[in-house]
């Protein structure tokens, strides 16, 4: 027990926070959602019946359950009636959809379709549902209800995404670890820094002890990031630019390990890697954060994709990435620290 | 038992390729909400730490050996 404590504290913290994002990452539910409306053609002047399956949902329980059609100007069409088969499935009807409803574009007007109960609060569809113009004049006009009543539920949960569904938990393995590489980085170029500047050997053995890591990292984020594009974009190698910026600045760091290995003088291998790493570091800021940006891109806050925005990041789920990219950058740490002690025997 | 998880694990990732990529079906790592997927990217971390721990662990044990003989 005595030797346990002589661990320094922040590795505690690590293993501590680690343990946190495990549980939390996988215990705290996802909030209800739908997974599939089955059928989205709507008319006016027509009723309209649809089957809906959900996901994390509790409807043979709940025994107020409404679904709405959810128009732009928030207006909302109530169902006329809900019929559960189980507890994620349901059969929504609809009443004649009368006048009111303005489709003006031939196309149709797209509706949201939203399910509520007293028992769950709200979740919807977002454009679920194609509503076309009457073939022929109708005049019944439509009563339309406001969003004040829909009924709302705090729950602490992370938010349902379409297509992600639970996987929007890997924001906490993989997001977080590409995060905790750069936290590690920036650490290695302020030894590198440390290095040029005093000469001191013991800061270029941390510089490249950190950078290993960060490399390791950036190599976990990649195999991770590959294996959730396969599942939710289609392929474990899309032609994302950031996919493939990312994996010329990890080459870029990749020469940083040929460079070390290939210079045998300690001085002008610590004077070289030292500038070398500096320079990676620009290329990496350049490559994986600004390149991505300028043009389209299926990772979030590239090309037009806001990323951390309240859509997709709630407070809950920073509740446990922001104590992951410090539970990684700690771990990463706690390795490199490792690396540089037997860096250190070694050498004597 | 570590082995066998990891058999199912591979034979559940060639057998997925047919698929489409959004739907929710009874295939491995889509069913039950992508769950498995996660737990995918949760062990190929798991891995990659420890390569890096197995590999610092035989440069030392080399080091220690070097020691040994002196």
């Amino acid at each position: 027990m005595n030797q346990l404590l002589k661990i320094e504290w922040w590795k505690w913290m690590a293993i501590l926070l680690m343990l946190y994002v495990l549980v939390a990452g996988f215990l705290i539910p996802l909030k209800p959602g739908i997974i599939e409306v089955f059928n989205s053609d709507a008319r006016v002047a027509e009723p309209f019946t649809t089957e809906v399956r959900t996901y994390n949902t509790r409807l043979g329980q709940a025994d107020d359950i409404r679904a709405w059609l959810w128009l732009p100007g928030d207006r909302l069409i109530m169902s006329k009636s809900v019929s559960v088969i189980n507890d994620t499935y349901l059969k929504a009807e609809f009443d004649t959809l009368g006048n009111g409803i303005d489709v003006q574009s031939r196309n149709g007007l797209m509706a949201s379709l939203m399910i509520d109960n007293s028992l769950e609060g709200h979740y919807f569809f977002r454009n679920a549902i194609n509503i076309k113009s009457a073939e022929m004049a109708y005049m019944r006009p439509q009563v339309f209800y406001g969003l004040d009543e829909i009924k709302t539920r705090k729950q602490l949960a992370f938010p349902f995404q379409h297509i992600l569904y639970e996987t929007s938990r890997n924001t906490y393995f993989h997001v977080a670890i590409w995060m905790a590489m750069f936290a590690l980085l920036i650490l290695s170029c302020y030894y590198s820094i440390r290095y040029l500047i005093s000469k001191k050997f013991e800061f270029d053995i941390k510089a490249s002890s950190v950078t290993t890591v960060a490399i390791v990292f950036g190599i976990a984020g990649l195999l991770t990031g590959s294996m959730w594009a396969k599942y939710t974009w289609g392929a474990f190698w899309t032609n994302d630019i950031k996919l493939n910026m990312t994996a010329i600045a990890l080459l870029v760091y990749l020469a940083y390990w040929i460079l070390r290995s290939s210079v045998s003088d300690p001085d002008t291998r610590a004077r070289l890697s030292s500038v070398f790493n500096l320079f990676a570091f620009a290329m990496l800021m350049v490559l994986v954060m600004v390149i991505p940006r300028l043009t389209d891109s299926l990772h979030p806050g590239n090309g037009g994709n806001p990323a951390f925005s309240s859509y997709d990041m709630d407070n809950t789920m920073r509740m446990v990435f922001y104590p992951a990219i410090v539970a990684y950058f700690l771990i990463g740490l706690w390795m490199a620290q490792l690396r540089s002690r037997l860096e250190l025997i070694s050498r004597d | 038992m570590k082995s066998n998880f990891i058999y199912v694990f591979l034979i559940a990732l060639f057998f997925s390729e047919a698929l489409s990529a959004q739907a929710l079906t009874d295939d491995f790592f889509r069913n039950t909400g992508k769950i498995n997927t996660v737990l995918a990217v949760v062990l190929i971390l798991f891995t990659v730490l420890i390569v890096f721990l197995i590999r610092m662990d035989l440069r030392l044990k080399k080091l220690e050996k070097h020691q040994k003989d002196e």
